[in-house]
């Protein structure tokens, strides 16, 4: 294989990986298919601008490597709230959602006690098993997890949309992104230890981290608590993402077997794993919806049990 | 570091905005109707699994009432049957035993009646037998001891018997 061919091959790969990541500007697959606002914060002032193009024609910041930087002296502006690609998927996601969970829910205002049908079947059966199996279990305050409930609801659903809207082909997957399966781990952090603290009362939710152990083991166990406190977040930040990553970079990496071996031939071969992985991403999707779901209940369910 | 590793501030304050919304959103208009409505069916279907086990319970009940009167009843009119026959049995045994009754009374008071008349017959026989041979004896001892005329005599008054009778 010639350096030129290898070379070549790189950049596809290279390019491939990059579609994975957040993009100014709306993009369906490889396609830029609308420009997005851009929203800067940068020392104390607020800088929107509707397009890249606008934002450069300004003549404050251009664009380097997808980034808006400041003309001046070329760093990054302190903060950059613009509207990327994947918000524009979470838009999205929630408006498809909305809508058949709206229509889904007229079906209960018209008939509420007829059995359901269809897709109102599904989503019941899943609304369900999420109240039976996984908040009632896991949460032993009635009230806290009747309270908690739209909230795991919604983390499920949102989740899901997101991860199928990632297969649908040329879709971007907002839940491969870091910043955004971390904010949604912030939420499960933030209801993990609020609700133990609703639970316990805040003494006792201090006394948790001692981890029950005697008051002179503090100095150990109480930096141990508060780390796996965190880190149980992370886990969940990390384990989204790298589960919706994973299977798209197993898909690029099929379809990268074509380039690097230069042949056609070894075609069929990648489609047949790419089908199999791409099912096997869907059945994740799926999965990994639900491991964050009960993941977040069994924390707090951990985290709110009283001390024996 | 490649693209898809960074994390991006602006991402997760977007991401956060959204989901906040979305939840409250979906609280308010999607899962409080709904989770409503499913509680208010599974209530209702519990309702009806109670009044159908209750419903069954009474029917029982009521089946083995029923079965229960059928069974007096059909006690109730063996007796019948057995009380009815033992009284058609003693009325048919008392009247033939009255008719036999009657019927001997009867027959004793024939045979009786029977014996009256022949003992009238006998008593009136003898009176006119007497009566008659008073008649021949003062007929007799108003005559001679003729033996022609004693024998002419005895001859008219056989053969007055014999015209009596």
């Amino acid at each position: 294989m010639s350096a030129a061919h290898a070379e070549h091959t790189g950049n596809v790969f290279a390019h491939l990986l990059a579609e994975l990541g957040d993009h100014h500007g709306f993009y369906v697959g490889p396609y830029k298919v609308a420009s997005l606002p851009i929203i800067l914060w940068d020392e104390g002032r607020l800088h929107i601008y509707p397009s890249a193009t606008a934002m450069e024609a300004a003549g404050l910041y251009r664009m380097v490597e997808g980034h808006p930087v400041r003309v001046a002296d070329g760093h990054r502006p302190t903060l950059d709230l613009s509207i990327t690609n994947l918000v524009v998927y979470q838009w999205l996601g929630m408006l498809l959602l909305g809508l058949v969970l709206w229509r889904t829910v007229q079906r209960y205002r018209r008939a509420p006690l007829q059995a359901p049908r269809g897709l109102q079947n599904a989503i019941e059966a899943v609304v369900v098993f999420l109240r039976d199996q996984v908040v009632s279990p896991n949460i032993s305050s009635r009230r806290l997890a009747n309270g908690l409930l739209p909230y795991f609801l919604t983390l499920f659903f949102f989740i899901l949309v997101l991860n199928l809207l990632g297969l649908v082909p040329g879709g971007h997957t907002a839940t491969g992104s870091l910043a955004v399966t971390g904010a949604l781990a912030l939420t499960a952090f933030v209801v993990i230890n609020g609700g133990a603290i609703a639970t316990l009362g805040f003494k006792k939710w201090l006394g948790h981290l001692l981890g029950g152990g005697p008051l002179w083991l503090s100095p150990i166990l109480l930096p141990i608590e508060i780390i796996g406190m965190f880190a149980k977040a992370f886990a969940l930040c990390v384990r989204l993402f790298a589960n919706m990553t994973a299977g798209h970079i197993a898909l690029l990496s099929l379809v990268g077997l074509i380039f690097f071996f230069g042949t056609v031939l070894i075609a069929p071969v990648s489609v047949a794993f790419s089908v199999f992985v791409y099912a096997l991403e869907t059945l994740v999707a799926f999965l990994q919806a639900y491991i964050f779901t009960i993941l977040t209940a069994v924390f707090l369910g951990l985290a709110s049990e009283e001390q024996h | 570091m490649p693209n898809f590793l960074e994390v991006s501030p602006g991402l997760i304050f977007w991401t956060l905005v959204n989901f906040s919304i979305f939840l409250v959103l979906l609280a308010r208009f999607v899962w409080k109707p709904l989770l409503a409505a499913l509680q208010q069916r599974e209530q209702q279907i519990a309702e009806a699994l109670r009044s159908a086990e209750q419903a069954r319970h009474d029917a029982e009940q009521l089946l083995q009432q029923a079965q229960q009167q059928l069974q007096e009843a059909q006690q109730e009119m063996q007796r019948l049957i057995r009380e009815g026959k033992q009284q058609a049995d003693a009325f048919l045994r008392e009247a033939a035993e009255k008719a036999e009754q009657l019927k001997r009374q009867k027959l004793e008071e024939a045979e009786r009646e029977l014996h009256r008349q022949i003992e009238r017959a006998y008593t009136q026989l003898y009176t006119e037998i007497a009566d008659l041979v008073l008649e021949g004896t003062a007929r007799l001892i108003q005559q001679t001891l003729d033996p022609a005329a004693h024998r002419r005599l005895v001859e008219s008054f056989l053969a007055e018997v014999a015209r009596h009778n």
